[in-house]
């Protein structure tokens, strides 16, 4: 009856992360009401942000005690966030839900793949954490509320959600592999979770049927070692399964069972074995992760960012691409880079002021979940690009037209006219909206351009 | 279309209560109901084409702009839409400019003509204002309403009605590039409004348009037939020459308006 509640509130709980996340992105739109602090709350659960503030912004945010509960949970019962409460994960669920009851031969082979690609975790979260350390922000990217947020607002912006298709589809094959092997926030619970006080385990009569073994999703299910693994994402599938009611939720014991002791002293053999082995595998994946980092690092050049943008190489390594700023702003301003720019650009927002200048609401910076733009309370603090004027192109100076709509519209009054009208730029003054370069009637490219600085 | 009020007057409302002002002046010039049949489609123009807030004086006073759309209301009409197509982001305007939630608030539809299917080519017959592409609700609307603010722009000196109407045109970039005030003076030659209510309550005195700037209040709202007419005295009340005001001097040159203070019937309520 217990159990039955548990996996009801579970239930519960995955139904409403997952519809609010989606609901929260839908409705995400200016003037920002409850859905802005809504996410960015959600968003701190997970621990990479917080590694984020502290990599890039060097302090501990305010709300630093969010993600440091979330590792305090995960010590006390392992990984709950991605089992109960990760949207990403919930959509995960449903997906292998639905391929094991379409594919029912598919469970074997999906569990042999995924036991066999287990050892892989620990390399990955090394490359992880180097490429993260270096400054390259593919890592957040990973994590599943960028991930989520960036396929939403692509599908919101009438783009293909490749990354989620392709996530979903590996799913309906290999089960919840993502979520044990590849997502950054889940390897990083896992590697806590080792330490974890509660798990299941085998306390009764278990007749090794195996079905717990083919109904778990990520290959953690405890019929071989007597207590599921540190990867385990407590759902409870095994228990659910068993035939003779003998895995139940317990504190892990010292003492443990006969075959948990077994494990233990095998894998301490293993480790003094193959030490050397292991070290030599260490080494190799930090060369790889330093080889990844190179080949992801952006700003060789400079972009014009949203206003309150860090500088840019702090901007594209702090960026976790969720995307929320370029479906808030309500000017249109803002616009996710192409591949052609460099894997360590892409998909960061940037401005173009042809198509749309910004109206520094600063709606984005108060989405901006990683504090990649960060607030400022004054206009001073703005230095997006500095417009230029291309004399010869601008009416006003080549043909004394009166023109000076750049002027008319400069938010910043960072335009200044002579007797005759012919605008100026007071370098001081502008921030580099682009309000300009977006007005100027000029056919083509416009007389007054936004340059970085 | 033709303005049921007669063109040689104008009343000026004095005061500060947006409702009071709205409601005599109304009274002063003939009745709203002269004006707004029952069942009539009511365009209104009010100019919130900038981001900023109404305590900035550099758009239309929203409070103003629900009075007159509740009047239009109680007088029956259909429906009464407030538009502009503001320079910078739509919702960035409507929002803080305080239109829409005032609007809104009293029963009206307030909105944005920030894309091209709002608007249909029209022969303007200008000299160098050939066609242009026009808001089509003004051109359906049985009653089209301009009601501009008075403020500085730095480059027609001033904004009151007739540059109001830039805001009802798509390719505003083709007035800069040619000859600015030529073309607004042909455009308020196009289409008239059966009312001009000018927001002399309080305006920005430098800056203009986009502001902030200085801010100088008048304490009056004008109600004219004659768009020229209003912003003439506007300009009076700013304390320039009506004559200055280019875009003025060619449009009662092409016979739109009266831009002689003593010839107009001038009524303070």
């Amino acid at each position: 009856m217990k159990y039955k509640m548990a996996h009801l509130l579970r239930f519960a709980l995955q139904c409403v992360s997952s519809v609010l996340f989606v609901l929260l992105l839908a409705k995400l739109s200016y003037p920002l009401g409850a859905e802005g602090p809504i996410y960015r709350w959600l968003a701190r659960l997970d621990p990479w942000l917080l590694f984020s503030q502290l990599r890039w912004h060097y302090a501990v945010p305010s709300w630093g005690w969010l993600p440091l509960l979330m590792l305090v949970v995960t010590l006390f019962a392992g990984r709950v966030f991605c089992g109960w409460l990760c949207p990403f994960g919930a959509l995960l669920e449903l997906a292998d839900k639905a391929s094991r009851a379409i594919f029912k031969k598919r469970s074997v082979t999906c569990a042999k793949v995924l036991t066999a690609l287990q050892p892989v975790r620990y390399y990955w979260l090394i490359v992880l954490a180097v490429v993260f350390l270096l400054g390259s922000n593919w890592v957040l990217f990973l994590t599943p509320f960028a991930l989520f947020s960036h396929e939403i607002v692509r599908v919101l912006q009438g783009s293909f959600p490749w990354a989620l298709i392709m996530i979903i589809v590996g799913t309906l094959f290999f089960s919840r592999l993502w979520c044990s092997i590849i997502c950054p926030t889940g390897v990083l619970l896992s590697l806590i979770a080792r330490k974890r006080y509660f798990r299941y385990q085998i306390t009764g009569n278990c007749v090794h049927c195996e079905k717990c073994t083919s109904a778990c999703s990520v290959s953690s299910a405890p019929e071989d070692s007597g207590v599921a693994k540190e990867w385990c994402l407590a759902c409870g599938s095994c228990q659910q399964v068993c035939p003779t009611k003998a895995i139940s939720w317990r504190r892990s014991s010292r003492q443990g069972t006969g075959s948990l002791m077994a494990l233990n002293d095998e894998l301490a053999a293993t480790k003094s074995q193959s030490s050397r082995r292991q070290f030599f595998k260490g080494a190799v994946t930090v060369a790889v992760a330093i080889a990844f980092w190179e080949k992801t690092v952006g700003a060789t050049k400079k972009f014009l960012r949203p206003p309150g943008a860090l500088p840019e190489s702090d901007f594209t390594a702090a960026c976790n691409r969720c995307g929320r700023c370029i479906e808030v702003c309500p000017s249109k301003a803002l616009w996710p880079m192409p591949i052609a720019a460099g894997l360590g650009n892409f998909e960061t927002p940037y401005l173009i002021p042809r198509k749309a200048g910004c109206n520094l609401c600063m709606t984005c910076q108060a989405v901006c979940p990683t504090g990649a733009i960060s607030q400022v309370f004054s206009l001073k603090e703005i230095q997006i690009g500095k417009a230029n004027i291309n004399k010869p192109r601008c009416l006003a100076w080549s043909e004394k037209t009166l023109c000076f709509l750049c002027g008319e519209r400069c938010p910043v009054r960072a335009i200044a006219g002579d007797e005759r009208h012919r605008p100026s730029v007071l370098l001081d003054k502008c921030v580099g909206c682009g309000s300009c370069e977006n007005a100027c009637p000029v056919d083509g490219e416009a007389a007054i351009q936004v340059l970085t600085i | 279309m033709v303005s049921p009020y007669a063109r040689g007057n104008l009343v000026i409302a004095e005061g500060t209560e947006p409702n009071a002002l709205i409601e005599k002046g109304f009274n002063a010039i003939g009745g709203i109901s002269k004006l707004v049949k029952p069942g009539a489609t009511v365009v209104v123009k009010p100019n919130f084409s900038v981001p900023r807030i109404p305590a900035e004086a550099a758009t239309t006073n929203p409070l103003l702009v629900a009075a007159l759309v509740k009047q239009c209301l109680a007088a029956r009409a259909k429906e009464v839409k407030v538009i502009d197509y503001p320079f910078n982001s739509p919702p960035v305007c409507l929002t803080s400019s305080g239109i829409k939630a005032a609007v809104e608030s009293v029963g009206g539809r307030a909105f944005t003509i920030d894309e091209q299917s709002f608007y249909t080519r029209v022969d303007m017959g200008g000299k160098i204002l050939k066609t242009a592409e026009f808001s089509k609700d003004v051109l359906a609307a049985d009653v089209f309403i301009n009601f501009p603010i008075l403020k500085h722009h730095s480059i027609t000196k001033l904004t009151m009605g007739l540059k109001n109407m830039m805001g009802l045109v798509w390719d505003r970039g083709f007035f800069h590039k040619t000859d600015l005030n030529q073309a607004i003076a042909e455009l308020a030659a196009f289409r008239k409004p059966q009312l001009t209510i000018l927001d002399a309550t309080r305006g920005i005195t430098d800056n203009g348009p986009m502001g902030p700037g200085p801010i100088r209040e008048y304490n009056q709202v004008i109600f004219g037939a004659d768009p020229v007419a209003v912003d003439a005295y506007g300009a009076t009340l700013f304390g320039l020459n009506p004559a200055e005001i280019d875009h003025l001097s060619i449009a009662a040159e092409l016979g739109l308006g009266e831009m002689e203070m003593k010839k107009l019937t001038i009524v303070k309520v």
